[in-house]
């Protein structure tokens, strides 16, 4: 659906050399899959969230968007910013209205819908991100933190984004708070066929959700598979300052000891299954 | 655009200017900046260029990046050389069309004033760009302390400044992020009446309040639990000195106000 092709980016730092950020990128954007994104610091994930949504010009290559290559970039730029939405780390550092209702409706205005469309897009946005609607006349800035974002994560639902790319959006939520959030991210995917980018530093968080994981590393794609095959090669991962998953290590470990578990599971509940399985077998 | 404002900016780089006690240069930029506005000769606008391309070649900055501090207030420049170019009725008309005409006392105020304003911001941008504004406070804090004789709360001051210097780059950088944020909710900041995207600054500017309030809030917080106290007195960790460096640039200083004073009685 969305295809970057060479696409290169550099910042103009403050003393005027530049700074390749984004380095010779080709990747495949798929309707409906659930992508990670993973890279230490300065990586170049951000950039790349970035020129997905429309909001930075690459300095090099082309990027098709459901295979139309755009010659003007404007133009490019409009179709990304419709189909892509971004939700930025600490979203609820960029609500502004005066009420909770209001700024869920930002999106869906500047799109120019109706009062009635806009209406259903709020009140469904905001049933997706599990916010009451006896909220909608409230203040967001006196809701609490959790709620704030839920909110921020709203307004940008509201858009009806086609692809919806998430930078760190547990960064700061207690593990509850967490666990629901990627619920409520299968739900949107399941309901709107979403394709859902998911930026994050926590493997495990990539693993439990993603199917396809893209790790990135100064600048470069470095890898892009499943999960399972991203995760089997420990060394290939620690060459760029990443670890595997901490369910990973334990079955590796168990696995050294002699038990034959498959490395492919990242659900708790599910390992706990399959030992009890091998235990009960063997014993 | 953003990234374009270079004022309160440092560069950091090796050169006799970055070393000068930052006391010399504060007197040096007030005093280029009056000499700017007094003259009038052609001649000791020639002097003062001149000085200025020196300044900057021993300063080590790049001259492409001073240039590009001058970005964002082109506008202003172009703005004022045309009302002068326009308004001002002096001296022997030189082009006429209608109702407007230039005249030659025109013309010169205009490319006098367009070049004093490049100038000013050359050179004060010059003081930022080779001082850190932790030197630049203390230099200033220096500067002012006689005042703290009459009352004056001099080091408050001072560190209200430094704050506002250090928090620039920082909200430019919020303004950035909130900028991105709302122009992919479908924001439209570049179309439109005047009337319609002074609108769309408001969810720019609320959340820029915003977290402007949180950090401050956060700060305040985090020197209380220092133990900061305004009216305590203070001893600086970088001790200032006044070297030989400094006094020949003071007395270069002298000598280019006598020069300058000689061109203005000569012509």
């Amino acid at each position: 659906m969305i295809e970057f092709k060479n696409v290169s980016y550099s910042y103009n730092d403050s003393i005027g050399d530049n700074a390749a950020a984004v380095k010779d990128i080709n990747l495949k954007i798929n309707k409906g899959e659930f992508i990670g994104v993973a890279g230490h610091t300065g990586s170049g994930k951000t950039t790349v969230a970035q020129i997905l949504a429309g909001l930075i010009k690459p300095c090099g290559g082309t990027i098709l968007v459901d295979g139309i290559e755009y010659s003007d970039y404007k133009a490019a730029a409009r179709v990304l910013r419709s189909k892509v939405g971004i939700v930025f780390q600490y979203p609820e550092h960029q609500l502004f209205e005066e009420t909770v209702y209001r700024d869920i409706a930002f999106g869906p205005k500047n799109k120019g819908l109706s009062e009635e469309e806009t209406d259903k897009c709020v009140r469904r946005s905001a049933a997706l991100a599990h916010l009451k609607e006896e909220l909608f006349e409230k203040s967001p800035f006196e809701l609490s933190g959790g709620q704030k974002r839920r909110v921020a994560i709203a307004g940008v639902l509201a858009t009806e984004p086609e692809v919806l790319i998430l930078d760190e959006p547990a960064a700061g939520l207690d593990p509850s708070g967490r666990e629901r959030l990627w619920g409520e991210l299968h739900k949107i995917r399941k309901e709107q066929n979403t394709t859902i980018i998911l930026i994050s530093h926590s493997m495990e968080d990539l693993a439990q959700n993603a199917e396809r994981i893209i790790v990135l590393n100064n600048g470069e794609k470095y890898k892009d598979d499943t999960v399972s095959n991203i995760f089997s090669d420990a060394a290939l991962l620690k060459k760029c300052g990443l670890e595997i998953p901490e369910i990973t290590k334990v079955i590796k470990l168990l696995n050294d000891g002699g038990m034959n578990i498959p490395e492919n599971i990242f659900d708790i509940t599910k390992l706990s299954d399959v030992i009890c399985q091998r235990l009960g077998a063997t014993l | 655009m953003i990234r374009d404002i270079t004022i309160g900016q440092y560069y950091s780089t090796d050169s006799v200017v970055h070393k000068m006690d930052p006391r010399t240069k504060i007197l040096w930029t007030l005093l280029y900046m009056v000499m700017l506005f007094v003259v009038d000769s052609i001649y000791s606008y020639g002097v003062i260029i001149a000085f200025t391309a020196m300044v900057i070649k021993i300063s080590h900055i790049p001259l492409k990046y001073i240039l590009r501090g001058l970005k964002p207030i082109l506008f202003l420049v172009i703005f004022t050389a045309f009302l002068n170019l326009f308004l001002v009725d002096e001296g022997k008309v030189i082009f006429e069309k209608g109702i407007f005409s230039i005249t030659e006392g025109g013309l010169w105020l205009a490319i006098k004033m367009a070049v004093r304003i490049t100038l000013l911001i050359m050179g004060t941008s010059l003081l930022t760009l080779s001082t850190t504004p932790t030197v630049l406070t203390s230099g200033m804090e220096s500067l002012l302390s006689p005042l703290k004789k009459i009352g004056v709360p001099v080091s408050v001051f001072v560190m209200m400044i430094s704050i506002a210097l250090r928090f620039i780059p920082t909200l430019l950088d919020e303004t950035d992020k909130i900028i991105k944020a709302q122009t992919s909710r479908g924001a439209d900041f570049e179309n439109g009446n005047p009337i319609k995207r002074i609108k769309a600054m408001i969810p720019i500017l609320v959340p820029l309040f915003v977290s402007a309030f949180r950090r401050a809030d956060d700060l305040a917080v985090a020197m209380e639990c220092r133990c900061y106290n305004s009216d305590a007195p203070r001893t600086s960790y970088r001790k200032l000195e006044f070297g030989i460096n400094d006094l020949s640039a003071l007395c270069f200083g002298i000598i280019m106000v006598c020069t300058l004073v000689l061109i203005e009685v000569v012509s």
